[in-house]
């Protein structure tokens, strides 16, 4: 077989190949793992006492906003029910000045007979929702029962 | 023949008897007790005549028929004029 003579086999180099490098790779240390716990506690620590600060500080913010709340509900409620008598007081002069051409009508009665008979003249009926908005547009009334329509 | 009591008075009636009343509400309760306490004065029939007034009063309480009446006929003047005038709206949250 002259031809197989003449094929140079493909040998290895000289001195062998080089050692596969398959040993693990550590990162670089950032620093010691006492320094970081140490690191980690400390900040940590900082943190949460900042923290109760600012809890202690919202604290106060909310009992000074809940006082203020307190303090000024009876101003409002003595506003309300101002309002409320002065608004009984308007209807009242409407419905006078309306009903005048209607026979038989005295103002705060059905036709000259009394809502209650065995109540007070000089106490307060109170009225019903659609009473006391009876002289404004129909609109109105709608709007303030229906409210939750427009949310 | 009609009674203010239950004819036959056991422990049921007892117990189911003041169920249905006002007394748990706050606008009728005193119209219904000056009812009741009229009613247990006077007792049947008698009761029937004299505390009619308060009985009226305590339908009226209920039912508010003579206010809606009265809203009824202030609408309907004002539907009957030819230039109906309307106030203006009363504040809010003061009801």
């Amino acid at each position: 077989m002259a031809t197989a003579e003449r094929v140079k086999q493909d040998m290895p180099p000289k001195g062998g190949y080089r050692k596969i490098n398959f040993a693990r790779v550590f990162p670089k240390p950032f620093a010691s793992s006492r320094a970081m716990v140490g690191t980690y506690i400390v900040c940590t620590g900082v943190g949460w006492y900042l923290y109760l600060l600012n809890d202690r500080l919202v604290d106060k913010y909310q009992v000074e906003s809940r006082s203020s709340l307190i303090a000024i509900t009876p101003l409002l409620d003595a506003e309300a029910d101002r309002e409320y008598l002065k608004q009984l007081r308007k209807n009242r002069e409407t419905e006078e000045k309306l009903m005048k051409n209607v026979k038989g009508w005295k103002t705060g009665t059905l036709y000259g007979e009394p809502v209650y008979k065995t109540v007070d003249k000089n106490e307060l009926i109170e009225p019903g929702l659609n009473e006391y908005y009876v002289h404004a547009p129909d609109k109105v009334l709608y709007d303030r029962v229906y409210w939750h329509k427009y949310l | 023949m009609s009674f203010l009591s239950p004819f036959f008075r056991n422990p049921i009636t007892d117990f189911t008897g003041p169920i249905m009343s006002a007394q748990t509400g706050v606008r009728c309760a005193d119209f219904e007790m000056k009812l009741m306490n009229c009613y247990e004065a006077y007792g049947y029939p008698k009761g029937m005549e004299v505390c009619q007034a308060y009985y009226d009063d305590f339908k009226e309480c209920c039912t508010r028929d003579k206010q809606m009446s009265r809203v009824q006929a202030i609408q309907n003047e004002r539907d009957r004029q030819a230039k109906p005038e309307y106030e203006k709206p009363p504040a809010m949250h003061a009801f």
